[in-house]
């Protein structure tokens, strides 16, 4: 059995440690998910943390890892739509985030289009300190030598830390295979 | 139904971070024209999401913060694990290959939790900067690197050592007047030399340079035991030997990592530009790429070329431990050395235990023993300097 669908059997038993792995896999991501809609970032994790508590507290099985993904990323977004719709303030804006949210989407692609990059953000996240700080530099744009003076170091480091990131980058995405490749098997 | 091939997946997040090659550009272009529902996929995922900024966004949440709300909410009784919880990388992914296969360990874990004590860890200490130079004519001298001092390691040289290492003046020496000094880095220490050349080399612990004061006008050549980064400086006109117990690493103007503590094989990786590598007694060279590693077997004498993360092996230089799938046994080989302990196995099985994990290198031992142990049947027992691994 995968670790992934082990840690879903594991979560149905009510193992505190399973439920942390769970949480701490998709807790960030799922903040930043609602923050699509909510905006301010207390909220969105007020919203998470609530998802998290009923997944701990409720009697509910899941049946895989993608069927307990599917119910996270549906839960965060109807939280985050219904905390719209509660809120006074009703804005064009609002309103038509709404809207365009709840018009036909395609579940699938949904959770794709998230994992694609929750499963990016944690490989990101696990670079070293030095070599994060270059590529988030890289990544908004900034040329080596720019970033060699805001980080008072050689242009040389500089280049060496980009291509160690990158390195690292693909090969922990290339480990990611086998995740994919229970996600196709989860809903064929 | 929509299939997605894994491949395609990861092009996709590597086109965020923009670095495709032409190939692979072509190959997720072919893609995106198969089928409608590709396109679809690919322009909501660069519609929705700038990495930039919501990686920052993402790196702004503190988990740890919300897992307290969350436990107490929910009911859940803090543990003696929450402290090194950002350790929980080491659980998501662990490899247990076939010697233990835990089937109940989380049973096991889950009562053990409450119960579970640190590590009487105060005696051991991360290493830090120290060294010894040895001069040639036999007398020591202890680096700590603190204050800037001026030594004199030879007739008429003098060096600077600071917080920084140890860096010696820029000359050639004339023919056949080579004076060696040999830096010592003892266990649970590092040191850093900037030789006369402006080469500079990052000592691990347990490491061993043998240098000359300044290098003559035709070869630079130092010997090595141990583990050492090299940012060698390009110098055509005389090339850069490394030479250890069996092997003779020529450079070219580059920067590497040499490994010789395993017993069984010395490992060197390539960062940037290039290196060749011989036999000490052989002339076949054989030429390493960036990014990759070459494995020389000491006992067969043969030498193997892959390609590597690279970060994974010269990490310990940026103040971390990176392990990537690595026995239980070489990562308390590192440690032994960084910490200065000995470690012995109780039960030996455990030694083939493989772990990929992240560890800052000034951290406390007791974090990643918390780490391992809380998610295996591994334990640790602290005895003085000693760290005894049992089940």
């Amino acid at each position: 059995m995968s670790r992934d669908e082990e840690l879903i059997e594991q979560l149905n038993c009510k193992y505190v440690q399973a439920f942390r792995e769970l949480f701490d896999r998709f807790y960030r991501y799922l903040v930043l998910y609602a923050m699509r809609w909510v905006e301010r970032q207390e909220t969105a994790e007020d919203i998470v943390q609530d998802l998290f508590v009923q997944v701990w507290e409720r009697d509910t099985c899941y049946s895989s890892y993608y069927g307990f993904k599917n119910f996270l990323y549906n839960s965060v977004k109807n939280a985050s739509l219904d905390y719209l719709k509660h809120k006074e303030v009703e804005g064009k804006y609002i309103k038509y985030t709404i809207l365009h949210a709840e018009s036909g989407e395609e579940p699938e692609l949904e959770i794709m289009e998230n994992e694609i990059y929750r499963r990016l953000y944690q490989v990101l996240d696990e670079l070293p300190k030095r070599c994060k700080e270059v590529f988030k530099y890289y990544l908004e744009g900034k040329k080596n030598k720019e970033i060699a003076e805001l980080l008072q170091i050689s242009e040389l480091t500089v280049k060496t830390q980009k291509r160690n990131a990158i390195n690292y980058i693909r090969e922990r995405l290339g480990a990611l295979y086998v995740l994919y490749a229970l996600f196709r098997a989860g809903f064929m | 139904m929509i299939h997605y091939d894994e491949n395609i997946i990861q092009l996709i997040q590597l086109y965020l971070v923009s670095d495709l090659s032409g190939e692979e550009k072509r190959l997720l272009e072919t893609w995106l024209q198969q089928d409608p529902s590709h396109k679809e996929l690919f322009d909501r995922v660069c519609m929705n999401g700038d990495v930039a900024r919501d990686f920052e966004a993402f790196e702004k949440i503190d988990k740890d913060i919300a897992w307290k709300h969350v436990s107490g909410m929910g009911g859940i009784k803090p543990t003696a694990k929450s402290k090194g919880m950002h350790w929980y990388r080491w659980v998501a992914a662990v490899m247990l290959p076939l010697m233990i296969v835990a089937v109940g360990y989380y049973i096991v874990n889950d009562s053990g939790k409450s119960q579970r004590t640190k590590y009487k860890v105060t005696e051991i200490q991360p290493g830090k900067s120290k060294a010894i130079l040895r001069l040639d004519n036999n007398r020591v001298i202890e680096l700590a690197g603190e204050d800037e001092v001026r030594l004199e390691v030879a007739k008429g040289v003098a060096v600077k050592n600071n917080a920084s290492g140890v860096v010696y003046p820029e000359q050639v020496a004339n023919k056949g007047e080579t004076v060696y000094n040999v830096l010592e880095v003892p266990r649970g220490g590092e040191y850093t030399i900037t030789l006369s050349d402006g080469t500079m080399v990052y000592l691990n612990s347990g490491s061993e340079l043998r240098y000359p004061v300044a290098f003559n006008s035709d070869v630079r050549e130092v010997f090595l035991s141990g583990e050492g980064f090299f940012e060698v400086i390009k110098d055509t006109a005389r090339p850069f030997l490394v030479v250890t117990d069996d092997l003779k690493i020529k450079v070219y103007g580059t920067s590497f990592n040499v490994n010789t503590y395993n017993l069984a094989n010395i490992q060197t990786v390539l960062v940037e530009g290039k290196i060749g590598i011989q036999e000490k007694n052989s002339d076949v060279e054989f030429a390493v790429e960036p990014g990759q590693l070459a494995l020389y077997d000491r006992e067969k004498g043969t030498m193997e070329i892959r390609d590597v993360d690279v970060l994974s092996y010269v990490a310990w230089k940026n103040q971390e431990f990176v392990f990537d799938g690595k026995s239980l046994e070489d990562i308390m080989n590192t440690l032994s050395l960084w910490y200065d302990v000995d470690v012995f196995f109780q039960t030996a099985s455990l030694k083939q235990l493989h772990f990929t994990g992240h560890l800052g290198r000034y951290e406390d031992i007791s974090h990643i023993l918390d780490a391992i142990s809380g998610v295996t049947q591994v334990k640790f027992s602290v005895k003085g300097r000693t760290i005894i691994v049992m089940e």
